[in-house]
């Protein structure tokens, strides 16, 4: 049984009347504890991949299992719980509450999920613990390196427990160095047995990867199992 | 979870405080308004009920100038009723012979002679308008009011009583801090004349401002005669008392050789005038509050759309990390309740204080309603839940995609 299935999926973007193919009639299956990287330049559909992967948007035809139930014929609501309890989101931008501590960002999706107190700071203690930024609970994301933002926002990512991770040039921000580190608590996350998918243009991200699926005009043009 | 939901808004609330706290000065304004709406009604309904003196049993008999002209008396009891004018008229409309021949009429068990002025009184270093009354024996009886503390006026010599008087304990209490025990013996004036408190006496339930009673002697020393305005009579309770009324009226038309010129004092008009004094009031501070309340609301629709765009990203990011839509419209909702609850508050404070203003302009006492305090608070929650809803759907209704590329 495959983790995500994608059966014949097209994705048309329409601006008046002009029609945008985004993705047309892709098949593709990832494996629960699989590290794929999606690779392709700007406007090949990567991005459209990983929004529809993620439930942030619908496919205009096809059909999308997750873990064999088709969800594209899901409602909002249902969607919403999926993305809270099965899916992790990182962007490149970070996207952290500014105005609260690195504590409540973290705590947000569990709120949402309606964890208990007590039970919800013992998982923020251990993602912070995981993360190496423990020190960094009271502090406020605008007092953070770039490096120490984006380990807050996978700590966000990882706090209900999901199925899969989601990231979006999580390392686009970041210098060199800070993207090493972050490229390894990524591997770090895959060998503790998550499922990540990580689009990127950044050739050494894509690499760092067990599994890279290269995207052209709306089309998978290349699938390769790396190492 | 909820109360972590606010905790959440409050933050957000917080980070943007000026801007929405600005906005809150039309609610403010509105809630205030219609406090004080309530109040006003509260206060003519007491002022209505405190003032007119009497209780069960106890009709009242006026002598009216012109019987068919009934906005004349309207007034003219209107301007009793607060003190105004009244009082220093020399007509001489009932004699005290009236007071025991009325007794022979059947169903009537006690009379007695109404003179009152509302005159300035300095008491305790300063001044204050009060009802002076004239004192007759049979008054506490008459009007079943109590001694509470001192003596009463017959247990001085006549010599000493011209300058001694029984307050009530609305006078004591509007005025000092003191009991009704320790304000025998303490002194006040009325046109520069030296009057000590002998007594005290109960009677809360009909005094607004207090009320002063004197010897007969002393009050007519200052005041004129003509201030006996009407003549009460205690009607037997196994009677009708509207037949009784009617013979007693009758009694006194056929002794002074008038056709209806003394009548029952009908409190209903008086009621009515004052009613539409304080509804026309209460229509236009209605209109106001309306006013304020609807730009204030619009302001605060605006506020929140202005949030609402702000925070698009944001908002995108929360339902993309698995909030649902009911949470963020929860959130948007909390938010612009909290401002005006935050307004409404304030505005109950400062309705408060004017009321409080008015009625020591008008030295009246009344006690703040809880109640009104509370849907003084429901109001201004139901406004944010207005107002808000718009905002709160739009943001719950983004695109995700879209917002979270917002910049």
């Amino acid at each position: 049984m495959a983790l995500i299935a994608f059966k014949n999926i097209t994705k048309i973007y329409k601006v008046g009347e002009i029609e945008t193919v985004a993705l047309r009639d892709v098949d593709l299956t990832i494996e629960k504890g699989e590290y794929v990287s999606i690779v392709g330049s700007s406007g090949s559909g990567k991005s459209t991949m990983l929004n529809l992967l993620g439930l942030l948007d619908g496919a205009t035809s096809g059909s999308y299992l997750f873990n064999d139930e088709d969800v594209t014929t899901y409602d909002d609501s249902k969607q919403t719980n999926l993305r809270l309890t099965k899916f992790g989101f990182v962007f490149q931008q970070f996207n952290l509450m500014n105005n609260v501590s690195v504590l409540k960002n973290i705590e947000l999706p569990l709120l949402y999920n309606g964890v208990e107190k007590s039970k919800r700071l013992a998982r923020i203690t251990e993602l912070l613990e995981l993360l190496d930024i423990s020190e960094k609970r009271k502090s406020k994301p605008n007092q953070l390196s770039g490096g120490q933002k984006q380990r807050v926002a996978i700590a966000r990512a990882l706090a209900n427990d999901p199925e899969v991770i989601f990231m979006d040039e999580p390392t686009g921000a970041l210098d060199s160095k800070t993207t090493a580190s972050i490229l390894e608590i990524m591997k770090k996350l895959n060998e503790l047995g998550n499922t990540l998918i990580v689009v990127t243009h950044e050739q050494d991200v894509a690499h760092a990867a067990n599994r890279m699926i290269t995207i052209k005009d709306g089309h998978i043009i290349g699938d390769e199992v790396l190492i | 979870m909820i109360i972590e939901y606010l905790k959440l808004s409050f933050a957000d609330l917080w980070a943007n405080k000026l801007r929405g706290f600005l906005s809150l000065i039309g609610i403010v304004i509105g809630v205030a308004v219609v406090y004080a709406i309530f109040s006003i009604a509260d206060l003519a309904d007491y002022a209505i009920k405190s003032e007119l003196m009497g209780g069960e049993g106890i009709v009242t008999i006026q002598y009216v100038e012109d019987p068919e002209d009934e906005e004349s008396m309207t007034m003219k009891n209107f301007a009793a009723l607060f003190g105004f004018n009244v009082g220093n008229s020399l007509n001489y409309h009932f004699s005290d012979a009236d007071l025991t021949d009325l007794l022979q009429v059947d169903g009537i068990l006690d009379t007695f002679a109404n003179y009152g002025v509302s005159t300035s009184v300095n008491f305790e270093g300063a001044n204050t308008n009060v009802q002076v009354k004239r004192h007759a024996d049979n008054f506490l009886d008459f009007y079943s009011y109590d001694l509470i503390s001192g003596e009463l006026l017959n247990a001085y010599p006549q010599d000493y009583r011209i300058s001694v008087a029984l307050v009530d304990k609305v006078f004591i209490s509007l005025n000092t801090t003191l009991t009704p025990t320790e304000a025998i013996g303490k002194t006040f004036r009325i046109n520069n004349r030296i009057f000590t408190i002998i007594g005290v006496i109960d009677n809360s339930q009909n005094s607004v401002n207090g009320m002063i009673l004197m010897d007969p002697i002393a009050y007519d020393s200052l005041f004129s005669r003509g201030t006996m305005t009407n003549i009460s009579v205690k009607v037997d309770s196994s009677k009708d008392l509207d037949v009784v009324s009617a013979s007693a009226t009758g009694f006194l038309n056929s002794r002074y050789g008038t056709t209806d010129n003394y009548e029952v004092q009908d409190l209903s008009a008086i009621i009515t005038q004052i009613t539409s004094v304080t509804g026309v009031l209460s229509t236009i501070m209605a209109i106001i509050a309306m006013v304020s309340l609807l730009v204030a609301g619009i302001g605060v629709m605006n506020i929140m759309y202005i949030s609402v765009l702000e925070r698009t990203r944001e908002i995108g990011v929360k339902r993309a990390i698995g909030a649902s839509k009911k949470a963020i419209q929860f959130q948007f909702l909390v938010e612009s309740s909290t401002l005006t609850i935050i307004g409404g508050v304030f505005g109950i404070i400062f309705g408060i204080v004017i009321i409080q203003i008015a009625m020591s302009i008008l030295n009246y006492q009344m006690p703040i309603n809880i109640m009104y305090i509370i849907y003084g608070l429901l109001f201004s929650l139901s406004l944010g839940l207005l107002f808000g809803f718009l905002p709160a759907r739009k943001a719950a209704k983004l695109n995700i995609i879209e917002a979270i590329a917002t910049e």
